[in-house]
C-alpha cells in the first residue's frame, strides 16, 4: 500500500494541515499468490505503465480511479484494449502501440481483479447530496448538467475521474487538491486553477486562475470569468499563490452528513 | 565531337564525385557549414554552426520559411541532415524522407515493413536521424535492422538484421558513418538485453565487429557482475557517439544496468554500464573506459553525447571529452587516456557529496530506491538526457538543457523473462509545479555555471550554438527560442504549437542561413524575412 504515503508526500509539498489523511481504506496486503497467471502478467504491465497516473493500487492519482464497477470508456475487453493501445485524445491517456492484444487482455484481467479490492465505501445519500449542492451555491462557480458558471471545473462527470477520497478533500480543503493537468499543451503536469496575481506595467492588479503558461507567456481568467493573456516580459510582476485556492473550504460549512451526501452525489455524477 | 563528349563525361563524372558525401567531407564538416553532414554537425559533436547571417542583431526577424508535416502519428525526434541541397530526415517509427531544402517538397520516402508485434520496451517508436556516406543514407529501425538506401532514390541497397527485436532489441539511434564503416547503437535496456556497439561495412552491410558493453565470462570487468546477471544487464547504446580521427578513437556513452531500480542481484560496479567507452573503430577493441555511476539503481545512463574539445587545462592544451551526465554532474576527461580532469554538479542532486579525485561519486547513504518510494534528485529522466548539448568555439562555453526535478524511486522484485520489461521498480514524479527546466552555460574547464536561462518545464530539446552568437533551444510547451550565447538573455521566440522533443540544426542555401527544428508533428525551417 504505497498510495497513502504518496498522498502525504504531495501534501507536504504544498504545505497543508497534516490532519487530512485522505486514506480511509483498511490495509489489505495483496500478494501475487492471490492472482491467476494472466492477472499476474497484467499486474506487471500495470506497474510498469499505469501507476504514474492511476496509482499503485489503481485508485487514481492524476488519472481516474479504476476501482469502479464499469469503466466509462472501456466497458468491454475490446474497447479496453483499444484504449490502452491508442490512448484517448484530449486526455492524459497516452497510446502504447507496442502493447499487443494479448497483453491488453492480461491488463484487463488484472484491472477487473483490483476493482473489487479495497472498494471505497460511500455512505452518503446522493439525492440528499444534490440538495446540499444546490443550497451551498456550488453553481456560482461550477457547471453541473449545463447549469452554473464555469469558473472552477465542470462537475457533470466528476465521479468518472475522481474517487470519493479526492472529492471529500476537494470540498473540505480545496487548496490541497488542485488537480494536475494532463494536457500536453499545459506543459509538465502543472496544477490547474492556481491563483496568480499579476501586476501590469501601469500598476493594474489582476488576480486570476492560471489557464496556461509557458516560458514566455501566461493566460489567466479572473473571478468574473474574464480572460487575460500576458507576455511575461511585459508585466511588472507575477505572483503564483501556491497552497491557495479561490474556492472557500467547506470544512466548517457542512455537517459530516451533508459532506458525505455531497460526496455521494458527486461520485455518482458521470459514474452511473 | 569526341573531345566534347569526353568533356561532358568529365563534367558528369565531376558532378557525381562532388555529390558524394565522402568520409573526408564529414571529417572536415567545418569547411562546409552550409551543410549538416552528421547527427551532431561534426565528429566532435559540438552542434555548433559556423554560420552567422542570423545573429544577435537580426534574430528578431526570424520566421518560418517552410514546414513539413509528418504523414503518420508519432513523436518526431529527428535531427535532419543536409547535403548538397537535399535534406534527409527520419520520421517515426523508421521512415526516411528526402526533402528539397529550398521548398520542403518531398523527393522520395522509404518505409520499412515493421511487424505488428514489434517490441519497444521502455521507449516510444521513435527515430533520431540518419547517417549519410558516399551515395548512401543509413537508418537503424525500430525492429533492429540497419538499412542502406540509395541517396538519390531511397531504393534499398542492403538490409541487415542487427539483433532480435523479440528479445527487446531495437534501434532509435542515428548511425555514425566513418571511413567505410557504419557504427550503430542499440536500445532495449529495460528488457534485459546485453548491450553492444556494432560496426558494419558501409558498402556490403557485413558486420565488421561487435563490442559488447558488458564483458563476457573470462573478460576483464565480468567480475563486476554478480553470478549470471551480466547476461541480462542492459547497458544499451541508444544515442550516437563522437569520433576523433587523429586518435582514431570512437567515444560512446553507455546505458544503465538492468534491472533498472533493483540492484540486489547484480552486486558490483556493473561495467561498462553508465560509462563512456573509447573504442578503436578499426578493430572494435576497447582503448579505455570511465564509469560515471558505478552500480546505478536510478536509470542514470551515460548515453549523453560526449563532446570532444581541445582545451587548456591548468596551462596545458589537452585533448578532452566533456559531458553533462544524466546523474547531475558535469565531467571533463582526457580523451587519450580517460583520466578524470574535473567535475561538478550542474543541477540539483541529492545522492552524492560531490566527486572524489578520480571522479567517482562520494555516495550519500540511503539514496537507493525503496519499496515505499525514496525522494531523490535528479528524477529518473535525469538532469539531462539524450537531447544534445552544444559547445561554441566563439564563446568557449558548453551549453546544456537541464531538467530540475526529483522523483520517488520505487524498488520491486523482478524476474527476467525474454522480451518482457525487466525494471525492478519505477518512479513517481513530484507534482509538475515542483519542477522546472533551464539552459545552462558552463565553463567547460571547471564546470562552473556562467549563466542560466530558466524555462517553464523540464525540457526535451537539445541545443545549437552558432557563430552568430546565439543558442537555439526549445520547450515542451512549444517555444522555439534563441538566447544570447554570452549572456543567456532571450533574443527571440516562436510558439510552434507542438512539443519540442528534438535537436536544432542549421544550414544555408544561396547564402541564406536556415535553422531547423522538429516540433510536434512538423519540421519547421526558419530564416530571416526580407
Amino acid at each position: 500500500m504505497i498510495k497513502p504515503h504518496l498522498y502525504h508526500f504531495s501534501f507536504l509539498l504544498i504545505i497543508i494541515a497534516s490532519s487530512c489523511n485522505p486514506s480511509n481504506h483498511p490495509e489489505h496486503k495483496l500478494t501475487d499468490h492471490d492472482l491467476s497467471p494472466i492477472e499476474l502478467a497484467g499486474k506487471k504491465m500495470f506497474e510498469a505503465n499505469c501507476v504514474r497516473c492511476h496509482g499503485m493500487d489503481g485508485s487514481g492519482l492524476t488519472g481516474p480511479s479504476l476501482k469502479r464497477p464499469r469503466l466509462r470508456r472501456a466497458a468491454d475487453i475490446n474497447s479496453f484494449t483499444a484504449i490502452v493501445q491508442n490512448g484517448i485524445m484530449g486526455t492524459g491517456m497516452p497510446g502504447n502501440w507496442s502493447i499487443t492484444d494479448t497483453e491488453g487482455h492480461q491488463l484487463y484481467a488484472y484491472i477487473n481483479f483490483i476493482k473489487n479490492q479495497d472498494k471505497e465505501s460511500i455512505s452518503g445519500d446522493p439525492v440528499a447530496g444534490k440538495l446540499v449542492y444546490e443550497h451551498s451555491n456550488c453553481n456560482t462557480c461550477h457547471v453541473m448538467q449545463g447549469e452554473g458558471i464555469s469558473i472552477g471545473p465542470e462537475l457533470t462527470e466528476i465521479g468518472a475521474s475522481r474517487n470519493a477520497t479526492y472529492l471529500r478533500q476537494a470540498i473540505t480543503d480545496p487548496a490541497a487538491t488542485l488537480p494536475e493537468s494532463t494536457d500536453f499543451d499545459n506543459g509538465y503536469g502543472f496544477s490547474l486553477y492556481l491563483p496568480v496575481k499579476i501586476k501590469t506595467l501601469d500598476s493594474t492588479e489582476i488576480t486570476g486562475l492560471r489557464i496556461n503558461e509557458d516560458t514566455y507567456t501566461i493566460q489567466v481568467k479572473d473571478a468574473m470569468n474574464n480572460y487575460y493573456s500576458f507576455y511575461k516580459d511585459q508585466v511588472a510582476s507575477i505572483e503564483k499563490l501556491y497552497g491557495q485556492s479561490i474556492m472557500p473550504p467547506y470544512k466548517t460549512k457542512l455537517s459530516a452528513t451533508e459532506l458525505e451526501n455531497l460526496v455521494a452525489y458527486l461520485s455518482k455524477s458521470g459514474n452511473q | 565531337m569526341k573531345r566534347l563528349i569526353s568533356i561532358l563525361s568529365l563534367l558528369n563524372f565531376s558532378t557525381v564525385l562532388f555529390s558524394q558525401v565522402t568520409y573526408q567531407r564529414i571529417a572536415h564538416a567545418d569547411q562546409e557549414s552550409h551543410n549538416w553532414l552528421t547527427y551532431s554537425g561534426n565528429y566532435a559533436s559540438t552542434r555548433f554552426s559556423d554560420l552567422n547571417q542570423i545573429n544577435t542583431t537580426n534574430v528578431d526577424k526570424l520566421a518560418p520559411i517552410w514546414i513539413y508535416q509528418l504523414k503518420s502519428p508519432g513523436q518526431f525526434e529527428c535531427t535532419p541532415l543536409v547535403a548538397d541541397k537535399i535534406m534527409y530526415i527520419s520520421e517515426p517509427p523508421s521512415t526516411v524522407t528526402a526533402l528539397d531544402v529550398a521548398t520542403g517538397r518531398k523527393i522520395w520516402s522509404y518505409s520499412p515493413e515493421i511487424p505488428k508485434d514489434v517490441k519497444c520496451l521502455g521507449f516510444g517508436p521513435v527515430n533520431r536521424g540518419v547517417a549519410i556516406l558516399d551515395n548512401n543514407v543509413y537508418i537503424g529501425t525500430i525492429h533492429a535492422h540497419l538499412i542502406c538506401l540509395d541517396a538519390k532514390s531511397g531504393v534499398v541497397k542492403w538490409n541487415t538484421v542487427v539483433a532480435d527485436n523479440q528479445l527487446g532489441y531495437a534501434i532509435t539511434c542515428a548511425p555514425v558513418a566513418i571511413d567505410n564503416k557504419i557504427i550503430i547503437g542499440i536500445s532495449g535496456g529495460e528488457a534485459g538485453i546485453r548491450g553492444f556497439i556494432d560496426a558494419y561495412d558501409a558498402k556490403t552491410g557485413a558486420r565488421s565487429w561487435r563490442l559488447y558493453t558488458i564483458p563476457g565470462k573470462g573478460e576483464p570487468g565480468n567480475d563486476t557482475w554478480e553470478g549470471d546477471s551480466w547476461k541480462t544487464g542492459g547497458a544499451p547504446t541508444w544515442v550516437p557517439g563522437s569520433y576523433d580521427k587523429d586518435l582514431n578513437l570512437l567515444y560512446w556513452g553507455i546505458g544503465n544496468p538492468g534491472p533498472d531500480w533493483n540492484g540486489d542481484h547484480r552486486k558490483g560496479d556493473n561495467l561498462y554500464s553508465c560509462s563512456v567507452l573509447a573504442i578503436n573503430p578499426t578493430t572494435g577493441k576497447l582503448a579505455w573506459h570511465f564509469q560515471f555511476t558505478p552500480h546505478d539503481t536510478h536509470d542514470w545512463d551515460a548515453n549523453q553525447i560526449p563532446v570532444l574539445l581541445d582545451l587548456t587545462v591548468k596551462g596545458v592544451l589537452r585533448k578532452t571529452l566533456a559531458t553533462a551526465n544524466r546523474n547531475g554532474f558535469y565531467y571533463l576527461l582526457d580523451r587519450k587516456t580517460g583520466e578524470f580532469l574535473a567535475g561538478k554538479a550542474y543541477a540539483k542532486q541529492t545522492w552524492a557529496n560531490g566527486l572524489d579525485a578520480k571522479g567517482k561519486p562520494m555516495l550519500i547513504p540511503g539514496k537507493e530506491p525503496t519499496e515505499k518510494g525514496n525522494l531523490i534528485y535528479p528524477s529518473l529522466q535525469g538532469a539531462t538526457n539524450w537531447f544534445s548539448p552544444s559547445y561554441s568555439k566563439a564563446t568557449g562555453l558548453f551549453y546544456v538543457s537541464v531538467r530540475e526535478m526529483g522523483s520517488l524511486y520505487f524498488k520491486k522484485e523482478v524476474e527476467y523473462s525474454p522480451g518482457q520489461f525487466y525494471l525492478g521498480g519505477g518512479e513517481q514524479l513530484l507534482p509538475g509545479d515542483n519542477a522546472y527546466g533551464a539552459v545552462k552555460a558552463l565553463d567547460p574547464v571547471t564546470g562552473n555555471i556562467k549563466w542560466e536561462f530558466k524555462i517553464q518545464s523540464p525540457p526535451w530539446s537539445g541545443l545549437l550554438s552558432t557563430l552568430g552568437g546565439l543558442v537555439f533551444g526549445g520547450t515542451i510547451e512549444g517555444n522555439f527560442f534563441a538566447l544570447d550565447a554570452m549572456t543567456g538573455k532571450s533574443k527571440w521566440q516562436f510558439q510552434t504549437g507542438g512539443q519540442i522533443i528534438s535537436n536544432p540544426m542549421s544550414f544555408s542555401l544561396g547564402g541564406q542561413q536556415r535553422i531547423a527544428i522538429a516540433a510536434g508533428n512538423s519540421l519547421m525551417v526558419f530564416g530571416l524575412i526580407k
